[in-house]
């Protein structure tokens, strides 16, 4: 049996979780997994398995209703995402492909794969994983249209060859996709 | 039975606004240092007495702090118990922390300065 499972804890864990009942089921599990987390810790760092001692552990972690008003209230308090900056970025991030690839100057690309990385970057509604996924699908077309050029220019055989056009589409569709997702992820998010 | 630990009546309306407004960046404060997991974090925080009268509470300011993109967590094993979930500063947590930092000092002064004679 592990400590959470102990009946102390569960009531206690219960009654947080009759509190909360008005959370985000997503908030609120995580709460929960952090509440199970502090009591198992707390013990483990005080040797201590006893019932006075599980009772003292979650006195101090306080009354479930208090911890649930928190809760409500930081949930009413977070900023909600913006989807207009999201929508702006898969604009920003459609327009990088295109630019990159199928105009004669690929630096023009440039310009929007810039601003699509600063727009990410400035914003604290995505992760840090999210936005690195934004920056690479920003920057493959890029990458891929002056690789051509290079190739091309230095008449040098190291061009994509028959992998030419499925990397191509691949780098073409990739920013959208990307776009989509953070849009998605704006979305999801709630406030 | 819980016992109430949060009521205690000597923490007032003000003490609990006040703490509502800094305790998040004594937290982002905390992490300047390096990475701690809850437990530990409250410790710290506990050892002054005004700052958490509830220790659960401490949890949902942390998510808020992660949605806002202050801190980023991270799970890691840990050689006793379970594994813990560590908070970590991003750059927006540096930033934010830091202009606390610089706006804290006038505003105690103004405070100060209206309330004693």
């Amino acid at each position: 049996m592990t400590i959470t499972e102990h009946p102390l804890a569960k009531k206690y864990l219960a009654a947080v979780a009759r509190e909360t009942a008005a959370l985000s089921p997503e908030r609120r599990n995580e709460l929960l997994a952090d509440l199970e987390e502090h009591i198992a810790v707390a013990l483990v760092e005080e040797s201590a398995s006893g019932d006075d001692e599980i009772r003292a552990v979650l006195a101090r972690l306080g009354d479930p209703r208090t911890i649930a008003a928190t809760a409500l209230g930081e949930e009413a308090a977070a900023p909600r995402p913006s989807l207009a900056r999201a929508l702006a970025l898969l604009v920003l991030l459609a327009m990088t492909a295109p630019l990159s690839m199928l105009t004669p100057y690929p630096l023009l690309g440039c310009i929007p794969v810039a601003g699509a990385i600063w727009w990410l970057w400035t914003s604290r509604q995505w992760s840090r994983r999210d936005k690195v996924i934004g920056t690479v699908a920003a920057v493959v077309p890029l990458l891929f249209a002056v690789a051509e050029s290079v190739a091309v220019m230095g008449d040098v055989h190291l061009g994509f060859g028959a992998l030419f056009l499925p990397v191509g589409l691949l780098a073409l569709v990739l920013p959208v996709a990307a776009g989509v997702y953070l849009l998605a992820r704006a979305v999801r998010r709630p406030a | 039975m819980v016992p109430d630990i949060a009521g205690k009546p000597a923490a007032g309306k003000a003490e609990s606004q006040l703490r509502k407004g800094v305790l998040e960046y004594c937290v982002l404060a905390l992490l300047r240092e390096g990475p701690r997991y809850g437990v530990e974090l409250l410790e710290t925080l506990g050892a002054v007495n005004v700052m958490v009268t509830s220790q659960g509470t401490i949890y949902p300011l942390l998510s808020r702090l992660r949605r806002d993109g202050l801190v980023e967590t991270r799970w890691q094993e840990s050689p006793s118990g379970p594994p813990r979930r560590y908070y970590e500063l991003t750059p927006s947590g540096h930033t934010a922390l830091k202009e606390f930092t610089a706006i804290w000092p006038h505003f105690r002064e103004a405070v100060d300065h209206f309330i004693t004679d």
